[in-house]
């Protein structure tokens, strides 16, 4: 093996399982050269010392002030709202349904129009009367 | 409320529970600390950003489906986070202040001062490295676990992490006295 073989396989010790074949070449190799183990070891000295021994933490209080700030800008809020409506929204939307579905039994003809109740009361233009304010105060006058 | 599931928290955080959401705060800050505190240090902004991956959660809970744990989703928020912290460093050119050349450690210092050391190359490390020494080599993740929360191949895990370490021991060569 050659030494950069030797130090892939050293690496590679710490992150996947190896063979016990793969094993007995790398005891074979460190063991052959000493100044090969001693830079090896290096690897497992950056290894543990990199490693964290004791659990992080922010420190007590640090969920109520998350859940102060999210108070505070107004997220909750959103969310109250929206949950708000969340609830009712099947019961909402049955309700446009149902509106939506008697339009159509009590329209005369099936259209969009009167799917959504906007059929048009005014029937022709001959119909619309104009009205000329000025001409009939002028007349009167 | 120990014994409530975190998906029947999150279930409770949607519909507004406030206390269902501080208990998940309460679960998981550690590990959101320890990831965010390991690649930002003991900062006012490592706080900040811990504030911001629960505030970010919260927002996005209703994008929250469950498809990975909750601890998953937030060590993946947490992560981007703190690499978006770097860069703004970076850019500010106020990210860790240089050791001077030659300034050697002795071995027979304590071990603080030698994970001062590696803590401080680990931060100089390219970001990509950066994600997978910290879950892998600091917090302990496996490299499964490590490859689900960035989302990257096993493979790219287990060669970023061998390249890092390379480059570590490289870089630390120097700081040893003979």
């Amino acid at each position: 093996m050659t030494p950069k073989e030797i130090e892939d396989l050293y690496i590679r010790s710490f992150d996947e399982p190896m063979t016990a074949e793969e094993k007995e070449q790398l005891l074979k190799a460190m063991k052959a050269n000493s100044g090969v183990a001693t830079e090896l070891s290096r690897y497992k000295t950056i290894r543990e010392v990199a490693a964290r021994k004791t659990p992080a933490t922010y420190g007590p209080f640090f969920a109520r002030k998350v859940v102060t700030k999210i108070q505070n800008v107004g997220i909750q809020i959103d969310r109250q709202i929206i949950a708000f409506f969340k609830k009712y929204q099947l019961a909402a939307v049955g309700i446009v349904i149902a509106l939506l579905a008697l339009n159509v039994i009590f329209a005369d003809q099936l259209n969009l129009q009167s799917v959504f109740g906007l059929e048009d009361t005014t029937n022709t233009a001959d119909e619309i009367v104009s009205f000329d304010f000025y001409e009939t105060l002028n007349n009167d006058l | 409320m120990s014994q409530v599931s975190d998906e029947n928290l999150v279930d409770a955080s949607k519909n507004g529970d406030m206390e269902a959401f501080k208990e998940l705060v309460d679960r998981h800050e550690g590990k959101v600390a320890g990831v965010v505190k390991s690649m930002l240090g003991d900062t006012t902004e490592a706080v900040d950003v811990g504030q911001e991956v629960f505030i970010r959660f919260y927002e996005a809970l209703d994008k929250f489906k469950g498809e990975s744990a909750v601890s998953t989703y937030l060590i993946r928020i947490a992560i981007n986070l703190s690499l978006n912290e770097i860069k703004r460093r970076k850019r500010r050119k106020l990210f860790f202040l240089p050791i001077e050349e030659g300034q050697a450690v002795k071995t027979e210092d304590t071990n603080t001062d030698m994970k001062e050391i590696i803590h401080r190359e680990i931060g100089r490390l390219d970001i990509e490295f950066q994600s997978v020494v910290t879950l892998r080599m600091i917090e302990g993740y496996s490299t499964e676990e490590t490859a689900e929360i960035l989302g990257i191949p096993l493979g790219t895990v287990l060669s970023r992490l061998a390249r890092a370490q390379k480059k570590l021991k490289l870089v630390l060569a120097k700081y040893y006295t003979a």
